[in-house]
């Protein structure tokens, strides 16, 4: 597997073949939509129910409950996008790679990701789960 | 591959270290003054710790003088008014004086260790941060000498308003949350660029120690979260004494902006404490379990922890009549992070499960950590559900949670670090025996103090009253409760006497007590000043114990690390790593003593004594040092430019001494600086427009709304200020030209400075004053932050400017990285001028 050394010069990482904004929303992903979700579903309880929007209802929901539902939707499907990837990423990790050091680094960013973004898929599942007992009120 | 099988770590590391006769660029001062002057992160470690335990000292005799009140029903032992100070001092002292800075202690010393490094990637920050955490306590103990503050830890509003606490006091606390604020910025920007930066070669994320984990979030979540409260004790401080009314009601303020800001830092806080002592707790476990269960998920729990904690502030503040469906996303977010907390004390019971790790005193410490955390832990996800924290919210049941979670998830491990580390700083064992005897006396002493407090608070006694009736029927509880309190005194006396006694008299430790795994036990005890004389290199997870590999090594990184061999002889160096894999890329000169940390925070420390005194002539006396040290400190030196370039460094290692970008610890530590100035903008917005969401008519008080096309082009101008700047390092880098990049320069001064001029002008024609009311308050505020980030812009253009017409023979890289510092702060500007005007000016007509 080794081929001899033709230079005393320090290389940089070799690519996997993984772009480059893959393996940062494999990362980051699941935490961007955790974030992202809490913040809005935040902002649109608080503010929405202050100015009223509690009390308008579209087929017996109020709006603000639609706009949460239309929310939580995306955040939870982009959490899970960042699943997918990371796991797509976890299957390339040991590819391309031929330095065992390199070669452990980018298996454990994987398995991260991995871990991370499934348990920010399930804590935005959670955190829509409110929703669902607010549908007439705030 | 560029792998070789004849040379290995083995040959480097037997190789004899010379005797080592210089190791800076000036002469070292000697005796106390090498204290003072130290950058060495072992020195300030330590006396972090030492610092960091006088103040838990105080802390705790604060804490019994409060038990001793409590011990009876209707004792007259101290009045009300100093039962107020003293849970405020007490809960002050231990959160921001203890707790928090202990860990930052830890880190000092051990990081740099764990991680391969000779020292922090910025030294003399570092010695600022220690002082400036001093300075904060000083200035904050001070108020023992008129009146200190009676409105809790949390000072809430408008209890902490000048109308309820008059005496300085509480400016003495707001003092306090500033200085050891920016000593904590500080001191995570160094972390996160020294764990990120400055690893071994080969120390991949995979490989690094549990505690570096632990301490790289405990550092990201200080950059998100100080911010805040340093905003939110701004507000405070104008509203004291500037007449503003951020958090006034009767103009338009409010004063749950305060609880919603405070939490939202206080939140991230128990993590910021938790966190690191679960990394101490980790490294305990592996040690003597020889074994670590589960490192990759420990390390995505210690991150995801992280993360949630930000999401949990809300649960702070269930009874103030927020909308209930805002209430239960945080219900939900609270009850999801102890998924994560649960992940970690799975993982160290299944490390230890069956591992015959000798029972010693730092393992027994870590047990019951485990088993009052988890208490803790519990404690904690009932009153995550609102319902009922509705029924125990500010009762005992709250003050016996979070001591189960503080003193628990971190006292407990804190004590456990100290008998698992203190043969690294001293050389010496400390006594088992005597150990043990302060872990049960600890462990009991807290029970007994802590568990009643759940009971006293199903049975109705609220927190912060200084007695109660003997009808109520918990009289026996407090007494009990007080008894364990000295008990638990008791097992930390026995500790510091152990400490003491050891010091002298301990049996000598030997490199590695404990058959530990991570590098800090492959070097001697007492550590050598210059600590690691040949740069490991890292070839598992357990480094101690894969020291002397014989796997081969890329000969580029052996040949790398045999040229750092000579560095802490002439002058101190270490790598600069990739930050993901680390691997090699360039060389850090490390700066030598300093005495500009303890001028500033020296002078910041009088300067503030004297404006709680009222005596303001002299805090602005107290400015003139500091300028003048900021001045010589920051001033490029031509000596170790000079050295730099002509060190044959780059000949022996084959790795550059300049540095640019990603490779750059400078660049990393401007991404912390940007950040900080971004979480400081979002907090002050989040305060223009929560005050906007409760206010019927906006602007207040029948305030014009303001007019567009004078402001528009003054931010415009201010946006604009970052095409001549992309246009500077855009010649640079094609061409190395030095007029077409000073005149682009210049033009981004000069069109920050336009805004400047225009927007005071704008300011003194607008008619109301800051004072007007909530809204005049929050334009004002906003306005003067952009005033603020426009001169920070244009200050750094013209000094780079200018330090490009006298230096021009800096090497270009040098060149290179000025103007990409600069670029990032002038980008963020134009962003945030952006931002800014869309507020103050659109979203009246808008929203």
């Amino acid at each position: 597997m080794d081929a001899p050394a033709t230079t005393a010069e320090l290389r940089p990482a070799q690519s996997s073949g993984v772009r480059h904004w893959k393996l940062w929303f494999a990362l980051l992903g699941g935490a961007i939509a955790w974030a992202g979700h809490l913040l809005l579903a935040y902002a649109m309880a608080e503010f929405g129910c202050v100015a009223g929007l509690g009390h308008r209802h579209v087929l017996g929901v109020t709006v603000i409950s639609w706009m949460l539902l239309v929310v939580s939707a995306l955040f939870t499907a982009m959490a899970a996008a960042a699943l997918l990837v990371s796991y797509g990423i976890r299957e390339k990790s040991s590819v391309g790679a031929p330095d065992p050091d390199d070669r452990s680094t980018r298996e454990f960013v994987a398995r991260f990701g991995l871990i991370v973004n499934a348990l920010f898929l399930f804590v935005v599942l959670a955190q829509s789960v409110p929703v669902f007992f607010y549908w007439g009120r705030c | 591959m560029a792998t070789t099988a004849a040379p290995t770590t083995t040959r480097l590391l037997d190789q004899p270290v010379p005797q080592i006769t210089a190791h800076r660029v000036d002469p070292e001062p000697r005796g106390w003054r090498s204290w003072v002057t130290t950058t060495d992160h072992k020195r300030i470690g330590i006396m972090y710790l030492v610092t960091t335990f006088v103040f838990f000292i105080l802390g705790g005799v604060e804490a019994l003088l409060i038990r001793a009140q409590l011990g009876t029903a209707e004792n007259t032992l101290l009045s009300p008014e100093t039962y107020n100070q003293l849970f405020t001092l007490h809960g002050t002292t231990m959160v921001f004086l203890f707790v928090v800075p202990i860990m930052a202690g830890f880190g000092n010393y051990f990081i740099p260790l764990m991680i391969g490094a000779r020292d922090m990637s910025f030294p003399k920050l570092n010695a600022l941060s220690y002082w400036l955490l001093l300075a904060g306590g000083i200035v904050f103990y001070a108020s023992l000498f008129w009146t200190p503050a009676e409105a809790g830890w949390t000072m809430y509003t408008p209890l902490s308003s000048r109308a309820y606490s008059e005496s300085g006091g509480v400016d003495a606390w707001i003092f306090l949350i500033h200085l050891t604020g920016i000593s904590s910025l500080v001191g995570a920007v160094n972390f996160y660029a020294t764990i990120a930066n400055m690893r071994a070669p080969g120390m991949g994320w995979g490989r690094l120690p549990l505690f570096g984990w632990t301490i790289l979030i405990y550092a990201v979540l200080l950059i998100l979260a100080l911010p805040v409260i340093a905003g939110g004790v701004t507000l405070l401080l104008t509203d004291r004494h500037f007449g503003t009314h951020f958090y006034d009601a009767a103009n338009g303020g409010d004063p749950l902006l305060w609880q919603h800001l405070f939490w939202f830092f206080g939140h991230p806080e128990v993590y910021i404490i938790f966190l690191p002592a679960t990394g101490i707790v980790s490294m305990i476990v592996s040690g003597f379990a020889k074994r670590i269960a589960g490192y990759s998920l420990i390390a995505t729990a210690v991150v995801i922890t992280g993360f949630i904690s930000f999401g949990l502030w809300v649960h702070h503040m269930y009874t103030t009549g927020l909308p209930e469906l805002s209430m239960h996303f945080f219900a939900a977010a609270s009850l999801m992070i102890a998924i994560a907390s649960g992940v970690q004390i799975f993982a160290w019971i299944a490390s230890l499960w069956g591992s015959r790790a000798p029972l010693t005193t730092p393992l027994l410490y870590v047990l019951g950590f485990v088993f009052i955390f988890v208490i803790g832990g519990m404690t904690g996800v009932m009153v995550a559900i609102v319902p009922f924290d509705w029924q125990v919210h500010d009762t005992y049941f709250l003050v016996a949670h979070f001591h189960y979670v503080l003193i628990g998830g971190a006292v407990f491990p804190i004590l456990g670090g100290m008998y698992f580390w203190l043969p690294k700083f001293t050389g010496r064992m400390l006594n088992e025996r005597w150990g043990k005897w302060s872990f049960w006396l600890s462990f009991v002493g807290f029970n007994a103090t802590f568990f009643p407090m759940h009971i006293m608070g199903f049975m109705g006694m609220p927190r912060r009253v200084y007695t109660y009736p003997e009808v109520l029927g918990i009289g026996w509880m407090n007494m009990l409760s007080t008894i364990g309190a000295f008990v638990l005194a008791a097992g930390f006396l026995v500790f510091v006497v152990d400490f003491c006694v050891s010091f002298f008299r301990g049996p000598r430790a030997g490199k590695d007590p404990w058959g530990a795994d991570s590098l800090e036990w492959t070097l001697p005890s007492p550590l050598p000043t210059y600590g690691f004389y040949t740069l490991p290199i890292v070839r598992s997870r357990h480094p101690a114990w894969t020291a002397k590999s014989d796997a081969p090594v890329d000969p580029a990184i052996l040949r790398a690390v045999e040229g750092m061999r000579g560095q802490p002889v002439t002058w101190r160096g270490v790598f600069i790593t990739e930050a993901l894999t680390g691997r090699p890329q360039g060389v850090c000169w490390l700066p030598a003593s300093s005495w500009h940390p303890i001028i500033i925070s020296g002078a910041l420390t009088i300067g503030s004594i004297a404006a709680l005194m009222k005596t303001h002539l002299v805090s602005l006396f107290c400015m003139i040092p500091i300028v003048i040290s900021l001045y010589i400190w920051l001033r490029p030196d031509a000596k170790v430019i000079k050295l730099l370039r002509e060190t044959d460094i780059t000949e022996k290692t084959g790795l550059p001494v300049f540095t640019t970008g990603t490779k750059s610890i400078t660049w990393w530590a401007t991404v912390g600086l940007v950040t900080v100035l971004a979480t400081t903008a979002a907090t002050f917005l989040y305060a223009y427009f929560y005050i906007r969401l409760y206010s019927e008519q906006w602007p207040q008080g029948g305030i014009a709304k303001p007019r567009l096309m004078w402001s528009a082009i003054a931010y415009g101008l201010l946006a604009l200020a970052a095409a001549p700047q992309f246009w500077a390092s855009r010649t640079w880098r094609h061409g190395q030209r030095h007029r077409p990049m000073r005149i682009a320069l210049g033009l981004a001064a000069g069109l920050a400075m336009a805004f400047v001029v225009m927007q005071i002008v704008h300011l003194l024609r607008l008619g109301f004053p800051p004072q007007a009311n909530a809204y005049a308050s929050a334009f004002y505020l906003n306005t003067g932050m952009m005033l603020l980030y426009a001169l920070t812009a244009a200050a750094c253009n013209v000094t780079v400017l200018v330090h490009d017409l006298r230096a021009s023979d800096d090497p270009p890289e040098a060149r290179t990285l000025h103007l990409q510092v600069v670029g990032m702060i002038s980008y963020f500007v134009a962003v945030m001028a952006v931002i800014i005007f869309a507020t103050l000016y659109v979203s009246p007509y808008v929203i």
